[in-house]
């Protein structure tokens, strides 16, 4: 009954996901790749690793997410300090780097992980809702 | 985060059309190119604007608002123009990053070694955007006095978070 009334409420919003915030957009585009493996994979234990793979990246972007709204009103600040340092940036700007590149790394491992559990065609059907999560986290 | 039930089917649900026009597909990339790049915030005009939310062309009439003398004002319009030309230049090339790596990201046999140039192509790009808008903010930092700075800023912030 759940399911049914979260499908209804999906179908309903239709294409108000564009107004959507950041965090509902992640949740959307990966809860479609859940159905897209649910429908396309038949073996129980590769759609298990997809989902796995699917949480970790909604964890990740969720983060990411988080990560960016920090720095945005952290720079923004900063920015609007005249007496602000060139050292003062590269730290701010080093902290978001860091979490730059561990959240790349963690999102390539679940990009190979999806390769790894899924047919050529299998990704054919799931590589654009891949996409889509990785188009969700917006910034203005 | 539960599989799709079957029975959402018959909903057409998720039945979608190839264009699929409500998925995210038609926006930016922007996951891809803050994980790959990093600079978004810093110099893109994709994001709303340079220094973390201030565009150009409100800096521009913060500007004219808050600086009487003309010689200063046309100083400070060149180094606005190199700003906003460095972010069409760096929107440019963050299009064509976010275009190949969509593209490597849908291949089902591209291998973590065949990633790693994109890997590489993003950090070098990240670097060098984030040096030049510093150095602008830097330069445009020294036409400004310290009370100048702050209404333009200050300005330019509230515009940039009005509804």
């Amino acid at each position: 009954m759940a399911a049914l009334l979260l499908a209804a409420l999906v179908a309903l919003g239709g294409c108000a996901g564009k107004s959507q915030p950041p965090r509902q957009k992640i949740a959307r585009a990966l809860q479609e790749m859940s159905w897209e493996v649910a429908r396309q994979v038949g073996d129980p234990e590769r759609a298990a690793r997809l989902q796995q793979a699917i949480d970790g990246l909604d964890a990740d972007l969720n983060e990411l997410q988080g990560v960016s709204e920090t720095l945005r009103s952290r720079l923004r600040a900063l920015n609007a300090n005249p007496d602000a340092t060139r050292a003062d940036f590269a730290t701010l700007l080093d902290g978001f780097d860091a979490d730059r590149r561990r959240l790349r790394d963690r999102v390539l491992q679940r990009h190979f992980e999806f390769l790894a559990a899924t047919s050529a065609n299998e990704w054919a059907a799931l590589s654009g809702h891949e996409r889509d999560a990785l188009a969700a986290v917006t910034l203005r | 985060m539960p599989a799709h039930p079957a029975s959402t089917r018959s909903l057409g649900v998720t039945r979608r059309s190839p264009t699929r026009p409500c998925s995210g597909r038609g926006q930016r990339g922007q996951t891809l190119i803050l994980i790959f790049l990093g600079t978004l915030l810093v110099g893109s005009t994709a994001a709303g604007g340079v220094f973390g939310g201030a565009s150009v062309p409100v800096l521009r009439e913060r500007v004219r608002e808050t600086m009487s003398d003309q010689a200063q004002r046309a100083r400070v319009d060149l180094t606005l123009d190199r700003i906003a030309a460095e972010g069409k230049r760096h929107d440019e090339e963050r299009r064509l990053f976010e275009k190949d790596a969509f593209a490597q990201l849908a291949r089902h046999d591209a291998t973590l070694a065949e990633l790693q140039p994109l890997v590489a192509r993003g950090d070098a790009l990240h670097r060098r955007s984030r040096d030049t808008f510093l150095e602008l903010r830097f330069e445009l930092r020294d036409q400004l006095g310290a009370e100048q700075w702050k209404k333009v800023f200050e300005g330019a912030a509230a515009a940039a978070s009005a509804p």
